[in-house]
């Protein structure tokens, strides 16, 4: 998906990210919903909110956690990582992605949810998810 | 005198078939350049997929798309799963179309590419493999809704 260089580096482009990983709240009600993009920056996000709304977090401010959630995925296996893709980002089926790597697909189904667990704790283990969660 | 068309390899005849299946896409569509990779003459098998499978057309009217032409033969479109999950992230960046031209029908189909996962998803696709190891599916003509039928 993206470039990536040592552990913390990412070359991806952050607006392309956020094709992925759904860039704002009027992204699908839009006509174009590839032309809505998160800001930039905190000025860029305040100038283009509407009044009396609170502006997204921009692309600057998200940096961080990008940096993090991508870390978390560079943990993954190979293996991991092409059945999260799959089945998160390319939106195919337990029972299709477990045909083909033939295995049943509520054995998939446990698999991929080991792999979210096994995620969810290397995010969690982040200061900077522990401080964005409060915890 | 050049090989029979029944005779090529498979390669051969894929490449055969994806050059009608362009050309038939130019013929029938208005307002598009090309855009994906088109036989570069350097090996392409270590670029990122992503890459490789840059859709083969942007089209700006009626609708901005990219779009991914595919030609097929009497079986049915052979997909390779790589180049699925390739257009998956270009799909997140604009709405991928496959153009399907049939070589037996003389006629196409279009269809979104969220529409093509629904159809993997719900049917049973046969999965093969190809010579080089390479994942492929593969969706029936009768799954596809053709121009001359109305589609």
């Amino acid at each position: 998906m993206a470039a990536k260089g040592k552990k913390g580096t990412w070359a991806a482009d952050p607006q392309v990210l956020d094709g992925t990983i759904a860039a704002t709240d009027k992204g699908s009600r839009s006509p174009r919903p590839w032309q809505e993009h998160r800001a930039l920056t905190t000025y860029e996000a305040l100038m283009t909110c509407p009044p009396g709304v609170v502006p997204l977090e921009s692309l600057l401010e998200q940096n961080e956690i990008r940096e993090v959630v991508a870390d978390a995925f560079d943990t993954l296996s190979d293996d991991d990582m092409w059945i999260y893709h799959m089945l998160c980002n390319v939106k195919m089926s337990l029972r299709f992605t477990g045909r083909v790597i033939g295995i049943p697909k509520t054995t998939l189904a446990r698999r991929r949810d080991s792999i979210i667990d096994s995620l969810n704790v290397e995010l969690r283990r982040h200061p900077a998810i522990k401080r964005r969660l409060g915890l | 005198m050049s090989t029979p068309f029944n005779e090529q390899s498979f390669t051969q005849r894929l490449g055969v078939m994806g050059d009608e299946a362009e050309g038939e896409y130019e013929r029938h569509n208005t307002h598009w350049v090309r855009y994906g990779l088109n036989r570069p003459d350097f090996p392409v098998h270590h670029l990122p997929d992503v890459i490789r499978y840059t859709p083969d057309y942007l089209q700006g009217s009626p609708n901005q798309r990219l779009v991914e032409v595919l030609g097929t033969g009497r079986n049915g479109v052979k997909l390779k799963l790589e180049k699925i999950a390739a257009l998956a992230v270009w799909n997140t960046m604009m709405p991928v179309w496959l153009w399907i031209w049939s070589t037996p029908k003389q006629d196409f189909t279009e269809i979104l590419y969220a529409d093509l996962v629904r159809i993997i998803n719900k049917e049973d696709v046969p999965l093969g493999k190809f010579s080089e190891g390479k994942a492929y599916f593969n969706v029936r003509p009768s799954l596809l809704r053709w121009a001359a039928d109305g589609g």
